[in-house]
C-alpha cells in the first residue's frame, strides 16, 4: 500500500501527462509545453490533495480549486513563454475534466433503454449534475484571475506589492 | 498616395475578417476574439464593432466622430476545432502592432502564413495522445493492463478519426465512429482475455480523446463573459459530440451484448 503523499505525486505526474498529451493534440507551441507539463502536474496536486479524507474537500471543490491554481499561474508563466495565457491554462486543465462522470451519465441515458426502475434515474441525474458543476467549476477557476483584476490584458498584471507597500 | 490612403479601411476590414475567421476556426472564447480584433483596429486609429456566431462573423469599422467608413461579413465553412498555434501567433501579431506600430503590409503578411503554421507530425500527436489516455485511466484508477490496452484503443480511434477528418465526413459521424472504434478495440480484447477480466476503466477512457474539452471550456467562460448565444451554441455543440460518444459506445455495447 502506497503512502498518500506518494499516490498523489503519481497521479499528479499522470495528470502532467494528461496535459501535454491533449497540448499536443490542440497544436500548442514547442516552446509551452514545459509550462503544460508543470500546470498538469499542479492541477493534479492541488486536487488529489483537497481530496484527501483529512481535508475533506469534495471532488467539485478540489476541481474549482486546481483551476483558479492554473489560471493565476498560467498569468507570470505566458509573460514567460509568450504565449496567450489560455493557450498553457486550457490543456493544464484538461485532466480535470469529470471523464468518469460524464461516461457513467451517458451509460445511464443509454440504460433507460430497458430499464425503468427509480435508481437508475437518480443516479443518472446525480452524475449528469456533477459533471455539469465540475465543468462550471473548473470554467470559473480558470477565469477567476480574469474576474477579480477586471482587466482587458494580462499583460498588465504582475504579483509584485504595490509601490506604497514596498519598504523605501 | 491619396489613393492608398483612401483604401485603407478596406484593407483593414479584410484583414480584420481573415483574423476573426482563423481565431474562431482555432478555437478562442468570443471575448479573445473581441478583444484581438478591437487592439488591431485601434493600432490603426479605429474602432471595431465586431458581431460573431459560431460560423460568421461582420465587422464595421468607424473613424471617431465620423460614420461607418467599412462594413463586412465572413461565413465559416466548417465548425470551430483546436489550433493554439494559431491563437498564439495572433495574440503575438496584435501586440506587435500596438506597441511596434508595424505597417498594414506586414500584417498582412502574417495572416496569409496563418493557414500554413505547421501542425506535429501525425505520429507524434497519435503518441502523444495515447499517453494522455493512458494516463487518464491510471487516475481513474486502471491498472496497467487497462493502461495498455487504453493506449492501443486511443492511437487506433484517433488514426480513425484523423483519416475521417481528411476525407470531409460531418464532425459528429466522426466523433460517432472513433468512438466505436476504439470502444470496439477494449470490447474485443475483453472478449480474448475472458469474461472474469473487467475493463470498466478502459472502457470509460479510451474514448476521452474525443470529448470536446476546449468547446466545453469555451461554452461556460462564454456565458459567464455574457455572450449568452454563443455560449449555448458552443455548448449544444459539445453535447452533441457527447450525444455521438454514447451511440458509438451504446452501439459496441449492443453489439457484444454488454449492455
Amino acid at each position: 500500500m502506497m503512502p498518500d503523499w506518494l499516490e498523489i505525486i503519481f497521479k499528479a505526474f499522470w495528470c502532467g501527462c494528461a496535459a501535454i498529451g491533449f497540448a499536443v493534440l490542440f497544436n500548442t507551441p514547442p516552446r509551452a509545453l514545459l509550462a503544460i507539463f508543470l500546470g498538469g502536474i499542479l492541477a493534479g496536486l492541488f486536487k488529489f490533495t483537497v481530496l484527501l479524507p483529512e481535508v475533506g474537500g469534495g471532488i467539485i471543490m478540489a476541481s474549482a480549486a486546481a483551476a483558479a491554481a492554473i489560471g493565476f499561474a498560467s498569468i507570470p508563466v505566458s509573460h514567460w513563454r509568450h504565449v496567450p495565457p489560455v493557450v498553457i491554462s486550457i490543456p493544464a486543465v484538461i485532466p480535470l475534466i469529470p471523464g468518469s462522470f460524464a461516461y457513467r451519465t451517458m451509460l445511464g441515458l443509454i440504460s433507460f433503454i430497458n430499464q425503468t426502475e427509480a435508481e437508475v434515474l437518480t443516479a443518472t441525474a446525480h452524475n449528469g449534475a456533477m459533471t455539469f458543476f465540475i465543468i462550471l467549476a473548473i470554467s470559473l477557476g480558470v477565469t477567476l484571475p480574469m474576474l477579480l483584476f477586471r482587466i482587458e490584458s494580462v499583460k498588465k498584471v504582475n504579483y509584485s506589492l504595490p509601490e506604497r507597500w514596498k519598504r523605501k | 498616395m491619396s489613393n492608398e490612403k483612401s483604401d485603407e479601411p478596406a484593407r483593414l476590414g479584410n484583414l480584420l475578417l481573415q483574423t476573426g475567421v482563423a481565431l474562431i476556426k482555432s478555437g478562442a472564447g468570443s471575448s479573445r476574439v473581441i478583444k484581438n480584433l478591437s487592439r488591431f483596429a485601434n493600432a490603426y486609429g479605429y474602432e471595431a464593432n465586431v458581431d460573431l456566431a459560431t460560423r460568421n462573423i461582420s465587422i464595421s469599422l468607424h473613424k471617431e466622430k465620423r460614420g461607418n467608413i467599412f462594413s463586412g461579413s465572413r461565413s465559416i465553412a466548417s465548425l470551430p476545432g483546436a489550433n493554439f498555434r494559431v491563437i498564439s501567433v495572433i495574440s503575438r501579431l496584435s501586440w506587435d502592432v500596438m506597441e511596434k506600430k508595424i505597417s498594414l503590409e506586414e500584417y498582412a503578411n502574417v495572416i496569409n502564413q496563418v493557414p500554413d503554421i505547421p501542425t506535429y507530425k501525425r505520429n507524434v500527436i497519435l503518441f502523444f495522445t495515447g499517453i494522455a489516455g493512458s494516463a487518464f485511466c491510471y487516475t481513474f484508477g486502471g491498472n496497467v493492463m487497462e493502461m495498455v490496452l487504453t493506449f492501443l484503443a486511443t492511437v487506433i480511434g484517433l488514426f480513425f478519426k484523423q483519416e475521417l477528418v481528411i476525407k470531409k465526413y460531418n464532425p459528429f459521424m466522426v466523433t460517432f465512429g472513433s468512438a466505436m472504434l476504439a470502444s470496439a478495440v477494449i470490447a474485443i480484447s475483453s472478449k480474448v482475455l475472458g469474461v472474469e477480466t473487467n475493463l470498466e476503466h478502459a472502457f470509460a477512457t479510451s474514448i476521452l480523446f474525443l470529448i470536446p474539452g476546449v468547446l466545453l471550456i469555451n461554452s461556460f467562460v462564454d456565458l459567464l463573459d455574457g455572450h449568452i448565444i454563443n455560449g449555448i451554441d458552443r455548448g449544444t455543440n459539445a453535447l452533441m459530440h457527447a450525444f455521438s460518444i454514447a451511440a458509438g459506445l451504446a452501439t459496441v455495447l449492443y453489439i457484444f451484448k454488454m449492455l
